[in-house]
């Protein structure tokens, strides 16, 4: 039992991690929080459903075409959002990215209606067994494509150029002024980037749940508790914040109750803060 | 801290810094810095770019914690101490860049700068008394004091938002002077300043400290800190490389390679 | 410039024709708009406090006023209490949860800030849905009953009818603005201001920012906690629906477009939020998706709302100061 609520954790902690890590890639870059960041995971869930169960792409396709779009998305965001405000205060961007959480969310209710749809893709009905621990193939799938991204991510940011003008942003903004780095740029970039880890998270999990206009906002609310854990603009951070948050709420989940599966995340996060203000691996910006 | 620095005091050493060290992660920006303002001088820090002066002075006033060494005003520990509780101590700070509250008017500044030094609690000016009301008085005849004395009477009333560079600068000091503090530590008060301006801001300091305020003044224009400071303290690289009067300190061998030659 | 009693004079009229309104307006329906209107100034005023005149975003004002509706409706459900009393106790929770909230929070950065205050109205929610011992969880509690106030010579008057809900929240409007603009003017209020507009500064002048941010956002509890009572107790009905973020939204809307750190500002942003939609009949998300871009564009191009452009405006016309 205890291992299966481990592997699920893990699994669910993975899913966050996608959500999460462009959150604080651009919480690094920008020091804002992007509140519409969870209506980027929701519409690569809903572009997921239209591309495979509508127009019944093969779901191979309809993956990266989600991931792809998804991508334009962030970057439209980004631009409409966010480089507006990049020198004035902080609560004008999150004003801002608010808005545009308002703004796609009951966009996509008026469009698709608040029906839950559904997703069957291949992989559903495959279930793997390792011991006593049973895991169905779209969730193994989901663990593979999000462990396939960090690694992505990781060679983005430390062998390209894009990804060195992300860490240099990070690190400072007037440098990068400096130097003729556009930090509009590479924070449109990274919201794209973002955007494309959140569809890719939508385009796998979206199978597994239903989909409906909503979902983004307890994702965003979730990744935030992840952000914060992990160290605001830490990427690694997050990760390992995911981790313990998908593990911590299986096993609260599956030992305690359903309440205290709810609870656990933002009460952690909480006492976390307490006792660590700069979260459990320090706000340094690490991408 | 050396005899030089100490006797240079005299008795009265109204703000004392012994030891001073500050890193940041791992370089270190004040190193075992010492010195101390007698009671009733001008004394000025001067230094290269990046030696630590501001760094000084924001371990002075309580806007951050050094690593080593203490800091003692009229004779009390203020270490570490936050940054209002030794404003109230009759110490005051006036900033680099100038500083005001944007959307309230010139005389609403002056207010909230000399309120917290009235001692009354938050809740006057809720239920107007007698004392809320003579405090109000007071509060006002001392804004409008300072606005005439630096000559910017008229904006009492404008958004100090929308002064100039030059009157926003002239409000910082109106509000640091407020409470009639005994200290005030100066950032680059001439920086940015028309030249006239320079001038009639020297003559003001002047007054300021014939009055009975100590002033500690950090400029780069080395001028106004000759013609002003009875003592002059030099920092590079973080640390205090000579100290005493601007004549000796102007010939210091260290201080000339310092800022001129490596 | 105008003296302070010819000041008072515009509100004072407009308080009086907003009292006699009821012998005009007949139609509940438009009555409960109003009602519904006056609560949520009152909550309004709750998040401007703190965002408006503190300058700092809080995602806790439903938080406050689901407290606040709980514990007003459990003293009068429970344990019979009447309206006034349990409207104070409402109020006191909401003082007391702020100020709890506050301590450990504010101290933390500003995003983190937003953050722990969304996670407290969120908890806050969890908690109203299961706890069900206390609240009933989602079945909510019903039956709240309305105010009696005891009228000399007459004896206690039930609050029953739309017209007498009206007067009563026109009084306790009255009464919260009143309160809020004696905050405003006074020492406290000027130190919030110095706090929203240089934090550092405000420290280098012996302001204890901390403390002032605290007494800040323990107000605003109260008077969400405030604005919580009322309507439990004249809805009659509440239940964990109240911490919804979708409230949030709304709030952020009548304030900012109406004008954070003004006062008629908000006043006028809760009315015409609350009135449009009535006017406006369609499609609430389409509604809402006109609203997010309301907000997006206010915080683009006028971020200090409609009494922000209307100050522009008169500000460019009255005549500049001459520079030293």
């Amino acid at each position: 039992m205890l291992a299966q609520h481990i592997v699920n954790g893990l699994v669910q902690g993975a899913l966050y991690a996608l959500v999460a890590v462009g959150l604080t890639l651009v919480y690094g870059i920008l020091e804002v929080i992007n509140f519409a960041h969870g209506e980027l995971y929701m519409l690569g869930a809903f572009a997921l459903y239209l591309l495979f169960a509508w127009a019944h792409l093969p779901y191979g396709p309809a993956l990266l075409l989600t991931v792809l779009a998804l991508a334009g998305v962030g970057h439209l965001l980004a631009r409409a959002t966010m480089v507006p405000h990049l020198r004035r205060p902080f609560e004008s961007t999150v004003l801002a990215t608010l808005a545009a959480s308002i703004i796609l969310q009951n966009g996509a209710r008026v469009a698709f209606t608040a029906t839950p749809r559904q997703a069957n893709p291949p992989l559903e009905d495959v279930v793997v067994r390792l011991g006593d621990v049973v895991v169905t193939g779209q969730r193994l799938l989901a663990l593979g494509a999000a462990l396939l991204a960090f690694a992505a991510l990781h060679l983005f940011i430390r062998r390209t150029r894009a990804g060195k003008a992300m860490r240099a942003a990070a690190q400072s903004k007037d440098a990068c002024a400096m130097v003729g780095i556009d930090v509009g740029r590479v924070a449109a970039r990274a919201v794209a980037l973002g955007g494309g880890l959140c569809g890719l998270a939508g385009a796998v999990v979206a199978p597994l749940y239903d989909i409906f206009p909503g979902i983004g906002t307890m994702a965003v609310f979730k990744s935030f508790a992840v952000v914060i854990m992990g160290g605001l603009g830490n990427v690694p951070g997050a990760m390992a914040a995911a981790a313990l948050l998908g593990v911590g709420e299986s096993l609260a989940g599956g030992y305690v109750s359903t309440t205290a599966k709810d609870a656990f995340g933002f009460t952690l996060m909480i006492l976390v803060l307490l006792v660590r203000p700069q979260g459990l691996f320090g706000r340094r910006v690490r991408v | 801290m050396s005899p030089a620095v100490a006797e240079g005091a005299g008795a009265e050493a109204l703000l004392e810094v012994r030891g001073m060290t500050v890193r940041f992660l791992g370089v270190p920006a004040l190193q075992g810095v010492s010195l101390a303002v007698g009671r009733g001088e001008i004394a000025g820090l001067i230094g290269p770019n990046g030696s630590g002066k501001t760094t000084l002075f924001d371990c002075v006033t309580g806007y951050l914690a050094p690593d080593a060494g203490e800091v003692r005003y009229r004779g009390e520990d203020i270490t570490g101490r936050p940054a209002h509780a030794i404003a109230r101590r009759g110490l005051r700070r006036i900033f680099q860049q100038a500083r005001v509250f944007p959307a309230l008017s010139a005389l609403e500044n002056l207010r909230a700068a000399g309120q917290e030094a009235q001692g009354a609690t938050l809740a006057t000016g809720v239920i107007p008394t007698a004392r809320s009301r003579r405090l109000d008085r007071a509060l006002d005849e001392r804004a409008r004091e300072l606005l005439e004395a630096l000559g910017i009477a008229g904006t009492a009333a404008t958004p100090a938002g929308t002064l100039s560079y030059g009157q926003q600068k002239l409000l910082g000091i109106a509000m640091a002077l407020m409470p009639r503090p005994e200290l005030v530590l100066l950032d680059e008060p001439v920086a940015g300043v028309n030249p006239t301006l320079i001038e009639t801001l020297k003559g003001f300091l002047r007054a300021l400290n014939a009055a009975g305020t100590t002033l500690l003044i950090v400029e780069h224009n080395l001028e106004v800190v000759m013609d002003l400071c009875r003592r002059v303290f030099v920092l590079d690289s973080g640390e205090l490389i000579a100290a005493g009067p601007p004549a000796s300190v102007q010939a210091d061998e260290r201080v000339l390679a310092a800022y001129f030659g490596r | 410039m105008i003296g302070p009693a010819r000041r008072a004079l515009l509100p004072a009229a407009a308080a009086a024709a907003a009292a006699l309104l009821p012998l005009v307006a007949r139609s509940n329906y438009l009555l409960h708009i109003l009602v519904m209107t006056q609560i949520y100034v009152v909550l309004a005023l709750s998040l401007n406090l703190i965002l408006g005149y503190a300058g700092l975003l809080s995602l806790a004002p439903p938080a406050f006023f689901g407290i606040g509706a709980y514990t007003s409706a459990l003293l009068a459900l429970r344990l019979g209490w009447p309206f006034w009393p349990a409207l104070a106790a409402a109020a006191a929770a909401g003082l007391l949860f702020a100020a709890a909230v506050g301590v450990p929070s504010l101290r933390l950065s500003r995003h983190s800030f937003v953050i722990v205050t969304l996670s407290f109205t969120l908890l806050a929610q969890l908690a109203a849905t299961n706890w069900t011992d206390l609240t009933r969880g989602p079945m909510g509690l019903p039956g709240i009953p309305p105010p009696a106030l005891r009228v000399p010579a007459i004896g206690p008057v039930r609050i029953a009818g739309k017209a007498g809900w009206y007067e009563l929240m026109l009084a306790v409007v009255v009464a919260a603005l009143l309160a809020f603009a004696a905050l405003v003017r006074s020492r406290l209020g000027r130190a919030i201001l110095a706090v929203r507009e240089d934090e550092v500064l405000a420290r280098a002048l012996g302001i204890a920012t901390d403390r002032v941010k605290l007494l800040a956002f323990a107000l605003s509890g109260l008077l969400g906690g405030v604005a919580g009572s009322c309507y439990a107790h004249y809805i009659s009905f509440i239940d964990p629906s109240l911490f919804d973020f979708y409230y949030m939204e709304n709030l952020l809307i009548m304030v900012v477009l109406g004008g954070a750190g003004t006062l008629w500002g908000v006043v006028a942003g809760a009315a015409i939020f609350n009135v449009v939609p009535e006017l406006l009949r369609i499609h609430p998300e389409l509604r809402a998706f006109l609203y997010g871009i309301a907000l997006l564009a206010a915080v683009s191009v006028a971020p200090g709302g409609l009494a922000g452009w209307v100050r522009a405006r008169r500000a460019a016309r009255a005549p500049r100061p001459e520079p030293a």
